[in-house]
């Protein structure tokens, strides 16, 4: 069980470091479980935030949060957890460690559900993301009943409402109804219910069990259209609490952008409403960023060339950009509006000075919001376009990015700095060793997106930097993370195009074959199953060998490789029991209309051999030849279509005529069952 | 029946020379080896030729009614009626008559092993329910003159022909051999001309009918007859039916009954008043003539009973029953079981359109309730206000939220035309004509604002005031739009006019007018209305 905190490399003194100063303190405590302290510490932090309307440091929001009181990548879950149901015993009264416990299951449901589109949340997800919420507002209507001004437990169940929906228990205590147990195992079908279970567990949560929580006194009464949105009723009552709260109404107004069932034109309007009437226009223009960030990329940046477009997207980031923004808000529209100028408008200089520009605004600790976006992008200039770094703006990102300490991408770029001392940063290799240990250590709890560290790996390769990329590569391979012993695979092979002769090595190729099979990469898998069949020359017709190469094609399959399909199943038909080359083929024949081109032509090449050499169908060179023909009507430009017409007509014309009469005269008739369809 | 003789004579013509063909080719075509060349051909040549000849001698199902039949002994009034009317229109019996759920009456034949020709006469209830015994009785005559003039005879002539060429046309679509280009051609010639003669026959066949209406029932009640006609159409269409389909969002369909509310002549089967129900006419009088309908255009009906359609309408008008019904007087109380039995047809037929106004009214709901809360949050512009104002005049009928809605968004936006339109239609609703006309004028003078629809509105709350010469000044201005002379030229510019004619052309470019100043195109969806 991990309890070291990992601290950054680069010292945290500064006032500008404060808040991470103070996070390692309340960690610190809460770790070595001296409750009183993490209470002193909030307490502290929320009397500060109540005393000043102005103030503009978010400390205690920042902090008051499971991230703020765990390094969640040195401490797992089941201490969190401990250390959490601990700390809320030795203080029965305590208003925050309720309010943490309840921010932490949300956080949790959140996790189970992920970023990913609605549509592409499965059912165990949002059923397990539901017990969830229910746990987190047990616990946050608890913390309610313990403070006058619960103001952040109020804010989470207002995030919870918008987000993924306020608990069924809570409908009813608005309501006044009796609340029963919830989320009983006979409301669900078993197998949901064990796979939501299962999902939980993965955060050492438990389903839930009796809700015994009840609706405090201090909270207002419901209006009538409240149990429709909820979210409103908690955004209410935090603005009862906190009349001027920009960051409270700028999350709300995120909920009515179109993205999120808006309707057009809703923020806008919202920031202009009663709501917002006590706002500057600096906290306006926050709360009007949700509607304007969408229209300025959704969909994509528009396409080099499409001036239509391209047009009105210049219109709308100009206008914003004349708007009196807070410098946060103003960093994050430059830097989209760089990456615009640097993907649609094709212009490499004037994007760079853009993401200088926005860098001006970005006031330490604060950092991009998200990594695939305007850091990629400026990633891309530093890395591939190898522009000069003007004041010193990509080394501020990094350093920062090396004081947080909390995201992987961004530490294997700093780590690329500091090992090889780039954009004047002078070269600690004890320093990138550190970032990369801590960017490995994160791995469990990355979600992946567009721009991972291997895809950073792949920048610093495509900038030119070789020897750089493998050593980062290497480094990540040797702690076992991020796939990359796949990426060395593929380095040391030399499958990337101009490698250095000098990083090319079969035996060190082998080996990291090995290892990315050992952590079930599943290209890995795919590449080793298919060197031992066609490189090794595996004998498959030895159950074990075949069952050992079924076996990886079957991982690869799992993981997403769909050649996997077309591989296992000639596996099958070729070596497999009759039961299974029958299977086989006629899995290869409803593959046939598989949306990928590649696949489908692979499945009817499959079929076409089945029929040709007997494998799980009656062997009938006629019906292999029906098939073929339907093939290469379908796709003519399939890579295996010339060896595939070989097999069946043969390479030369007098073969081609002697096969064809041959099958056609002599050929088994089959029905038409066997047919290709039309 | 030229035409139809003639087509008639063509088609068997063409497929009895095509089915004998080969022996023609061995009559005519004296070489073996040119014999033996076009053996083969000649076979298709028969198949296509027995193909047409089928098409000739196929007949159509004979037409079913759709309603009940009524028992002659249960409606003793209506037999005694339509043995009155059969006897001044000199015509045959009625060998079975039915009700139906039309606003409609019609006649069919069908012929029987005998020979004799069945004349089945389909009465519709809401007709009964809605015109007088005399309305009525103008409407029956009308259908006795198809059978006693023959017209129900060659309609069936000319409806099989249509039947017949139909399926000819679908043969030839995909098979354009060489031995199909006469027939083809002469289909291409044919079929186009026969259309024309035969919905030209058609027309005169009606206004033979609607004279002998006139002559039995006389000028006054025939036209009685039409504009009541017209009127509870326009009614039914727009304010009965849209009607019975927003209870949808409160009641089961099982508790609706239709049928027996139009016995009762219920408030939405009819006109608002006599002023409205005029300018209802006066829209129908510009309608012109379709050359793809069987019937005569409005004003020509309307013009045979001897009223001339450029004068001003009657004061007195038809737009609710003042006598007895005809389904009172002649069905008695077996209206109600024929009621009852329509109710039982329609609500098996309207179950999923039910469901549907459901599934919309509870969407508005929810539109609605957003709006409010979003009112609560949110800075509203002229639409927010608009579109409240319209979904609370359903789900807050009786509250102030329309009220504010309006004054809200004309404090936004004074000059909304949308947003003056309900508040104009608020004052004519509690009766305040004279603020309504002036708003009206108001309205006029937004160039986005429809001329023709406030003329229109104008011309009714003028006659409603009793000012009989401004309402027919503003009846003249909106029917000089609708016919407008300009229109033809926007044809010719190019713009698809996608079934509208000229004038509903005219009309909807000015309406349309003010948004191509931000648009490059405009999409008009059909949906419903709120």
């Amino acid at each position: 069980m991990q309890t070291t905190l990992s601290s950054p490399p680069l010292p945290l003194d500064g006032p500008q470091w404060e808040r991470f100063r103070q996070r390692e303190e309340l960690r610190k405590a809460m770790l070595a479980r001296r409750f009183d302290e993490v209470e002193r510490i909030l307490a502290a932090l929320e009397a500060a935030w109540w005393q000043s309307a102005e103030l503009a440091d978010d400390r205690y929001a920042y902090l008051a949060t499971d991230a703020g009181v765990f390094d969640f990548a040195s401490v797992n879950a089941a201490l969190r957890l401990e250390l959490l149901h601990e700390w809320s015993r030795a203080y029965p009264a305590s208003y925050h460690a309720r309010q943490i416990i309840g921010h932490y299951y949300f956080r949790r449901a959140c996790d189970i559900r992920t970023a990913a589109w609605a549509s592409d949340v499965a059912s165990d997800q949002w059923l397990a993301a539901n017990m969830a919420c229910v746990t987190a507002a047990e616990h946050l209507l608890e913390a309610m009943a313990l403070s006058e001004r619960p103001a952040l437990a109020a804010e989470t169940m207002m995030q919870m409402s918008q987000y993924l929906g306020q608990p069924k228990f809570v409908d009813a205590l608005f309501r006044g109804l009796p609340i029963q147990k919830t989320m009983r195992p006979d409301e669900f079908e078993p197998d949901l219910y064990d796979a939501a279970c299962a999902q939980l567990a993965r955060y050492g949560i438990k389903p839930p069990g009796f809700v015994t929580a009840t609706f405090p006194a201090s909270l207002p009464p419901l209006q009538q259209r409240d149990a429709k949105n909820p979210g409103y009723y908690w955004l209410r009552y935090c603005l009862s609490l906190k009349p001027r709260w920009p960051d409270i109404l700028a999350a709300y107004a995120q909920y009515l952008s179109p993205r999120w069932g808006g309707d057009e034109g809703e923020v806008y309007k919202f920031a202009n409403g009663p709501l917002c009437s006590a706002l500057n226009e600096q906290e306006r223009n926050s709360v009007r960023w949700p509607g304007v960030q969408d229209a300025l990329t959704i969909p994509d940046y528009p396409e080099p060339g499409d001036t239509r477009e391209i047009a009105d997207r210049q219109k709308i980031f100009t206008s914003w950009l004349a708007r009196d923004l807070p410098d946060r808000l103003r960093f994050i529209s430059l830097g989209k509006y760089a990456n615009f100028t640097h993907y649609s408008l094709k212009n490499d200089e004037l994007a760079h000075q853009r993401h200088v520009e926005s860098i001006r605004y970005c006031k330490a600790p604060g950092t991009y919001p998200a990594i695939d976006g305007p850091f990629r992008d400026f990633a891309n200039l530093m890395l591939i376009k190898h522009l000069e770094d003007h004041e010193g703006a990509f080394a501020n990102v990094l350093q920062t990015a090396a004081r947080r300490f909390d995201e992987p991408t961004m530490l294997t770029v700093a780590a690329f700095a500091w090992q090889f001392g780039m954009w004047g940063i002078k070269a600690d290799p004890a320093i990138a060793t550190r970032l990369i240990d801590r960017a490995a250590q994160l791995e469990p709890l990355y979600e992946p997106d567009g721009f991972t560290p291997m895809h950073a790996c792949r920048m610093i390769w495509d900038g030119g930097f070789q020897k750089e990329s493998a050593y980062l590569t290497r480094a990540f391979a040797e702690r076992r993370v991020y796939s990359a012993a796949a990426s060395m695979y593929d380095i040391t092979r030399g499958y990337r195009p101009d490698t250095d002769p000098q990083l090319v090595d079969s035996d060190e190729a082998g080996q990291w074959l090995e290892r990315a099979v050992e952590e079930g990469e599943p290209v890995a898998l795919y590449n080793y199953a298919w060197r031992l069949e066609n490189v090794h020359n595996l004998d498959l017709s030895v159950r074990a060998n075949f069952e050992r190469v079924h076996g990886y094609y079957r991982g690869a399959m799992e993981g997403g490789m769909d050649m996997s399909l077309i591989r296992l199943a000639s596996v099958e038909r070729r070596h497999g029991t009759e039961e299974e080359k029958q299977q086989a083929v006629a899995y290869m024949k409803s593959l046939i209309a598989h949306h990928d081109d590649h696949i489908a032509g692979e499945a009817y090449g499959e079929v076409v051999l089945a029929y040709k050499y007997g494998d799980g169908v009656p062997k009938s060179e006629f019906i292999a030849m029906q098939w073929f023909d339907r093939y290469k009507e379908l796709f003519p430009d399939h890579s295996s279509l010339d060896w595939m017409e070989r097999q069946v007509y043969g390479s030369t014309g007098w073969q081609m005529a002697g096969r064809a009469l041959r099958a056609f005269i002599l050929g088994k008739k089959l029905s038409s069952e066997h047919l290709p369809p039309k | 029946m030229a035409w139809l003789a003639f087509g008639d004579i063509c088609l068997v013509a063409c497929g009895f020379t095509l089915v004998v063909s080969p022996l023609l080719l061995l009559l005519l075509v004296p070489s073996r080896l040119l014999l033996v060349v076009f053996a083969l051909p000649t076979l298709s040549w028969v198949f296509y030729g027995l193909m047409v000849l089928r098409t000739y001698t196929a007949v159509p199902p004979p037409p079913i009614s759709d309603g009940i039949l009524l028992e002659p002994g249960k409606v003793p009034a209506l037999s005694d009626e339509l043995e009155r009317l059969r006897l001044a229109c000199q015509a045959p019996t009625f060998t079975a008559v039915y009700v139906n759920a039309e606003l409609n009456a019609s006649i069919y034949q069908v012929g029987s092993r005998t020979g004799q020709r069945k004349h089945v006469l389909v009465l519709g209830l809401p007709l009964l329910a809605l015109l007088t015994g005399k309305q009525a009785a103008a409407v029956i005559a009308h259908e006795y003159a198809h059978i006693s003039r023959l017209h129900g005879h060659f309609a069936r002539w000319a409806y099989m022909a249509r039947q017949r060429w139909a399926a000819l046309g679908k043969l030839h679509e995909r098979n354009h051999r060489l031995i199909t280009a006469p027939l083809r051609l002469f289909l291409s010639w044919y079929v186009p001309r026969l259309m024309r003669e035969t919905l030209e026959f058609s027309r005169r066949c009606e206004m033979v009918a609607d004279a002998q209406a006139i002559a039995v029932c006389g000028n006054d009640i025939a036209f009685q007859a039409e504009v009541a006609l017209a009127l509870r159409e326009n009614a039914m269409t727009n304010r009965f039916w849209p009607g019975i389909f927003v209870q949808a969002g409160k009641n089961d369909i099982a508790q609706v009954q239709p049928f027996a509310q139009l016995l009762t002549e219920p408030v939405n089967s009819c006109s608002r008043d006599g002023a409205q129900a005029s300018v209802w006419l006066h829209e129908r009088l510009c309608q012109k003539p379709d050359i793809h309908s069987t019937h005569p255009v409005f004003a020509e009906r309307i013009a045979a009973t001897g009223f001339n359609p450029a004068e001003p309408l009657p004061d007195h008008l038809p737009w609710r029953l003042e006598e007895t019904s005809a389904a009172a007087e002649w069905l008695g109380k077996h209206a109600e079981f024929v009621a009852a039995q329509l109710d039982a047809d329609w609500r098996k037929n309207a179950a999923q359109g039910w469901r549907k106004a459901k599934e919309w009214h509870a969407h508005q709901e929810q539109e609605f309730l957003k709006l409010l809360q979003r009112r609560e949050q949110q800075v509203f512009d002229e639409q927010d206000w608009l579109q409240l104002a319209k979904l609370a005049e359903k789900f807050d009928p009786a509250g102030t939220v329309r009220a504010q809605a309006i004054a809200e968004g004309l404090r936004h936006s004074p000059e909304n035309v949308a947003l003056l339109q309900l508040k104009v239609g608020d004052l004519e609703q509690v009766g305040d004509i004279h603020r309504a006309i002036s708003l009206w004028y108001r309205i006029g003078q937004n160039p986005s604002s429809s001329e023709y629809l406030i003329h229109r509105r104008l011309c009714e709350l003028h006659l409603r005031a009793g000012d009989k010469a401004a309402a027919e000044r503003h009846r003249q201005a909106a029917d000089r739009l609708w016919t407008c002379e300009d229109a033809e030229r926007l044809i010719c510019e190019g713009l698809h006019p996608h079934g509208l004619d000229a004038s509903e052309l005219t009309l909807l470019q000015n309406t349309l007018k003010p948004l191509f100043q931000h648009a490059r195109a405009i999409w008009l969806l059909p949906g419903y209305a709120v």
